[in-house]
C-alpha cells in the first residue's frame, strides 16, 4: 500500500512538472532550419533571430530603432572620428562560464581582419573592410580603429554578425564553429540546448545572463515547411508562434480569436534586379522603360494584400537616410517612348530569373512578364531552386552571369544606408559580382556613396544618400522595386508584450505567455 | 479481324466509357482553345482565387486566370507531351526489344542488363534525375518521360518476339531466304504489335501522372504555361479556401489517366488470342 502511494505520488509530480515546464515554453513554427549559428557566416533572417537570442553586440537596437549600449557599457571617439574605445561591462558570463573581456572582442574581431578567417565564408568580412585595428587596453577596455572615419559606425556595431564570441571557441573550432551545439558559445539569454537539423533547435534559457532574464523558460524553433500546416497548428495550439505565413490566410487569421497579426515596418524590400552585363539591360533608358511599365497594385493589393507597402524608394522607411520619392506608377506611353528612344520600338525578347525560395516568388515573375508583354517586352521565365541560384550570385563573371532580370530580396542589418547600398549597388573591384550581383556600375553612385560612409556630419550624409538613392531608383535604375515588407508575424493570443524592431527581429526574450 | 476486334472491343462497357473519356478530351484539347473567352496568361492579380461564377466557371488561379481556359490549353500540353514521349520511347524500346529478342545471345544478355539497370529506379525518381541533368522545360519533360518508358516495352516486346521467333513460319521464311531486316520487318513486329498498342496505351496514362508530378515539383512545365500538375500544385496552397482550384486540374488529370487505364484494358482483353472465344 505504501508503496502504491510513493508511485502515486511519483506519478503526480511528475505530471505537475511536466505541465509546469509545458506553460514556459515558446514553440515557433519556422519554414526552415537556421543555415548555422556562426554570426560571422549567418545571413538570412531566420538564422539571424536564432544567433539574436544566443549572442550580444557591443551596442544594440532598441525596437524603435534608437541604439543603446550592449556588452559595451559607454565608448568614447578619438578627435580624428577613427578610433573608438569601449569600457565592457564586467561579469559578463559565456554560457561555458568564462567571463567575457576585451580578449574576447579582438578574439572575435581578428577572426574577419585575417584574410584566410579560419577558412570559413565569412559574410562580415564584407561590411567590416575599414576596420583597421583592434587592441586590448585593459581586461575591460578595448578600441577599434578604421582606415577612415566611418559615419555609421554604431549601427554596424549593432550588426549580429559583429556579435562577440569566446575567442577559444573560434580557435578550437575555426571553420565549424556554429555548426553543432558544443561550438555554439554566447552572452545572449538563451543558450543552446539541442539542434536536430532540420527538425528543431532548442534554446533554453541562461541563468546567468548580464540583462533582464528571459519569460520564457525555453524556445523551441520548429521546422515546419509547409506554409498552411505552420497556420493550422497555430490554430490548433500546437506552436505559439508563427513568424511567415501566406498573405491568403491574413484574413482568417485576424478574424481568429486565438490568434493575433503583428505587423511591423522593417528595412526588407522586393525588388527585381537588372543584369546590367546584359546587352539590352545595359542600356539605361531600356531599364526605365521597365520601371515605368509595371503597375505596382497588382504586387501590393493583389498578390500580398495586408502585408505589403508601396515601395517609395531604394530604402525603406526605416532605414537612416532614406527620402520618398513617391511611388512609381504604371505609364505605358512613357515606357513605349523610352523604348523607341532605346532603339527597341517593337520589345524585345528577355529572361526573368526566379526561385519558389521567395514567397511567390514564380506568381511574382509571371506578374512583371504579363506587364512587360503590354509594352512589347517578352519575357520567358526560368525557375531555379535557391541552391543552384545562390553560387550564380558570387563571383561568377559578367560572360557567364545570365540573368537579365532577376528577384532579391533587400534589407539591412544595420539600418543605415551604408549597409543598404554599399556593396549591393556599387561598382565590385575584382570583375566578378561579389554582392553586386547584377554588375550595375554608376560612377556617380560609387562616389556618393563612399563619400556616405566617411562623412560622419548626419545631415550631410542624408545629403548624399538622397543623390545617390535618386540615381538608383530613378535616373538609371539599378532594379525595379515592387514593394516593401513589413514584419509580419501571427502568435497566439496567450502571449503578450511582442517587441519587433525594425530588422524584423522579435524580442522572444521578453515575450510573456499566459 | 479486325472488325472483330473492335467488336470485342465494344463490347466491354468500361472500356468504352474510357475511350469516351479520352475522346472528349482529346476534343477538348483540339477545339477548346477557339472556344475560351479568356487567353490562359491572361494575369488579373485583384480577382485572384474567385470561386466559381457565370464569368469564371471553374473560378480563377493564384494570379486571376480563368481556370476553365487553363485546363482547356493544359490538356494540349499534356497530351503533347504524353503522346510524343510514350511514342518516342515506345519506338525506341520496340527497337531494342526486338532486336534482343531475334538475336538473342550476347546481344540480348547487353540489352536486358541495361534495361534492369533502368527498371532498378523508380520511375519517377528516374525521371527527375534525368530532368536535373538536362533541365526542366516541355522538351526535356519529353526526353525524360520517353528514356523511362523504353525498359518496359524492351522487355515486353523481347518476350513476345522470342515466341514468335520460333514459330513455323519464320523457320518457313528463313528457308526461302529472308533477310534479317525482312524477318524482323515483315514478320515478327505486325506480330509483336498488339503488345506494343496494349501497353503505350496504358504507358500514356503513367506518362501524364509522370509529367504532371514533374511540374507538380516544378521541375516540368515551366510558368506560365499551364499545365495541370502545375496548377495543382499552386492551388493546394488555398485547398481549404478555394477548393475548386485544386479540384478542377485534379480531376482533370484522374479522368484522363483512368480513361487511358480503362482502354488500355479493354483493348488487352480484345487483342489477347487467348481470350478471343468469350
Amino acid at each position: 500500500m505504501k508503496k502504491c502511494l510513493l508511485f502515486v505520488l511519483i506519478a503526480l509530480t511528475i505530471s505537475s512538472t511536466a505541465v509546469c515546464l509545458a506553460g514556459e515554453r515558446l514553440i515557433i513554427a519556422v519554414n526552415t532550419d537556421a543555415a548555422t549559428l556562426d554570426p560571422h557566416v549567418q545571413n538570412d533572417s531566420h538564422s539571424e533571430q536564432v544567433v539574436a537570442m544566443l549572442y550580444n553586440t557591443l551596442l544594440k537596437f532598441e525596437e524603435d530603432g534608437t541604439i543603446v549600449p550592449d556588452l559595451a557599457e559607454s565608448y568614447t571617439v578619438s578627435p580624428d572620428k577613427r578610433t573608438w574605445t569601449f569600457e565592457l561591462r564586467k561579469g559578463v558570463k559565456f554560457h561555458n562560464g568564462k567571463e567575457m573581456t576585451s580578449a574576447d572582442v579582438k578574439g572575435t574581431y581578428d577572426r574577419f581582419m585575417r584574410d584566410d578567417a579560419d577558412g570559413a565564408q565569412l559574410v562580415v568580412k564584407e561590411i567590416t573592410k575599414m576596420f583597421e585595428a583592434v587592441e586590448v587596453i585593459g581586461k575591460y577596455k578595448v578600441s577599434v580603429t578604421t582606415d577612415k572615419p566611418y559615419g555609421p559606425m554604431m549601427p554596424l556595431l549593432c550588426n549580429r554578425s559583429l556579435a562577440i564570441m569566446d575567442a577559444d571557441i573560434i580557435e578550437k573550432h575555426k571553420a565549424s564553429t556554429g555548426n553543432f551545439p558544443v561550438s555554439v558559445v554566447g552572452t545572449g539569454s538563451y543558450k543552446i540546448k539541442s539542434w536536430k537539423k532540420d527538425e528543431e533547435i532548442v534554446l533554453v534559457k541562461f541563468n546567468d545572463y548580464f540583462g533582464t532574464p528571459a519569460k520564457s523558460d525555453a524556445l523551441h524553433f520548429r521546422v515546419i515547411p509547409e506554409a498552411a500546416s505552420r497556420v493550422i497548428a497555430l490554430e490548433t495550439g500546437e506552436v505559439d508562434f508563427v513568424p511567415q505565413f501566406p498573405a491568403e490566410d491574413m484574413d482568417r487569421l485576424k478574424k481568429s480569436p486565438k490568434v493575433n497579426v503583428i505587423q511591423k515596418a522593417s528595412v526588407g524590400a522586393r525588388l527585381f534586379r537588372f543584369g546590367c552585363n546584359d546587352k539590352i539591360m545595359k542600356n539605361t533608358k531600356v531599364r526605365q522603360a521597365i520601371v515605368h511599365a509595371l503597375d505596382r497594385k497588382a504586387f501590393v493589393d493583389g498578390l500580398f494584400p495586408g502585408m505589403s507597402l508601396h515601395s517609395t524608394g531604394p530604402v525603406t522607411s526605416v532605414v537612416w537616410g532614406y527620402h520618398n520619392f513617391g511611388v512609381i506608377e504604371r505609364d505605358l506611353a512613357k515606357s513605349k517612348k523610352l523604348l523607341a528612344e532605346a532603339g527597341y520600338p517593337n520589345g524585345f525578347e528577355t529572361k526573368i530569373v526566379t526561385t519558389p525560395r521567395y514567397a511567390k516568388g514564380v506568381e511574382l515573375a509571371e506578374t512583371i512578364s504579363a506587364q512587360l508583354a503590354d509594352v512589347g517586352i517578352k519575357a520567358k521565365i526560368e525557375v531555379l531552386e535557391w541552391s543552384v541560384l545562390l553560387p550564380l550570385w558570387k563571383g561568377v563573371t559578367p560572360e557567364v552571369f545570365d540573368q537579365p532580370i532577376f528577384v532579391m530580396g533587400a534589407g539591412t542589418s544595420m539600418m543605415d544606408a551604408d549597409g543598404a547600398l554599399r556593396g549591393l549597388y556599387t561598382t565590385t573591384e575584382t570583375g566578378t559580382n561579389e554582392r553586386n550581383y547584377g554588375f550595375y556600375s554608376n560612377k556617380e553612385v560609387d562616389q556618393l556613396v563612399m563619400a556616405g560612409m566617411s562623412e560622419t556630419d548626419p545631415e550631410l550624409r542624408k545629403e548624399l544618400y538622397k543623390k545617390a538613392s535618386e540615381i538608383l531608383y530613378l535616373k538609371d535604375p539599378v532594379a525595379m522595386w515592387l514593394f516593401d515588407r513589413p514584419t509580419t508575424v501571427a502568435a497566439s493570443s496567450k502571449l503578450s508584450n511582442i517587441k519587433i524592431n525594425g530588422i524584423g527581429l522579435v524580442f522572444y526574450d521578453e515575450v510573456m505567455k499566459k | 479481324m479486325r472488325q472483330s476486334v473492335l467488336k470485342r472491343f465494344m463490347k466491354r462497357k468500361i472500356a468504352v466509357l474510357g475511350a469516351v473519356i479520352i475522346v472528349l478530351f482529346v476534343f477538348m484539347a483540339l477545339v477548346g482553345p477557339y472556344l475560351c473567352a479568356y487567353d490562359p496568361l491572361d494575369i488579373d492579380v485583384l480577382n485572384k482565387y474567385q470561386s466559381s461564377s457565370r464569368e469564371h466557371l471553374l473560378g480563377t488561379d493564384n494570379l486571376g486566370r480563368d481556370t476553365l481556359t487553363r485546363l482547356v490549353y493544359g490538356a494540349r500540353i499534356t497530351f503533347i507531351i504524353s503522346v510524343t514521349s510514350v511514342f518516342i520511347g515506345s519506338l525506341i524500346g520496340m527497337i531494342f526489344g526486338v532486336i534482343a529478342g531475334y538475336f538473342g545471345g550476347k546481344t540480348d544478355a547487353v540489352i536486358m542488363r541495361a534495361t534492369d539497370v533502368l527498371l532498378a529506379f523508380p520511375g519517377l525518381l528516374l525521371a527527375i534525375a534525368i530532368v536535373a541533368i538536362l533541365g526542366t522545360g516541355i522538351i526535356n519533360t519529353i526526353i525524360a518521360i520517353a528514356i523511362f518508358s523504353i525498359p518496359y516495352l524492351a522487355r515486353i516486346v523481347r518476350g513476345s518476339v522470342l515466341t514468335i521467333r520460333n514459330s513455323e513460319y519464320i523457320h518457313a521464311a528463313k528457308v526461302i531466304g529472308a533477310s534479317h531486316l525482312r524477318t524482323i520487318i515483315f514478320h515478327i513486329v505486325p506480330n509483336s504489335l498488339s503488345q506494343v498498342i496494349v501497353n503505350t496505351t496504358l504507358n500514356l496514362g503513367t506518362a501524364i501522372l509522370t509529367s504532371s508530378a514533374l511540374s507538380f515539383l516544378g521541375l516540368g512545365v515551366q510558368p506560365p504555361d499551364p499545365e495541370w500538375g502545375a496548377m495543382l500544385s499552386k492551388a493546394r496552397e488555398v485547398m481549404r479556401s478555394t477548393p475548386i482550384a485544386a479540384l478542377a486540374p485534379g480531376i482533370a488529370i484522374t479522368l484522363v489517366v483512368m480513361g487511358f487505364s480503362l482502354m488500355g484494358d479493354g483493348l488487352r482483353d480484345a487483342l489477347d488470342p487467348r481470350s478471343r472465344n468469350d
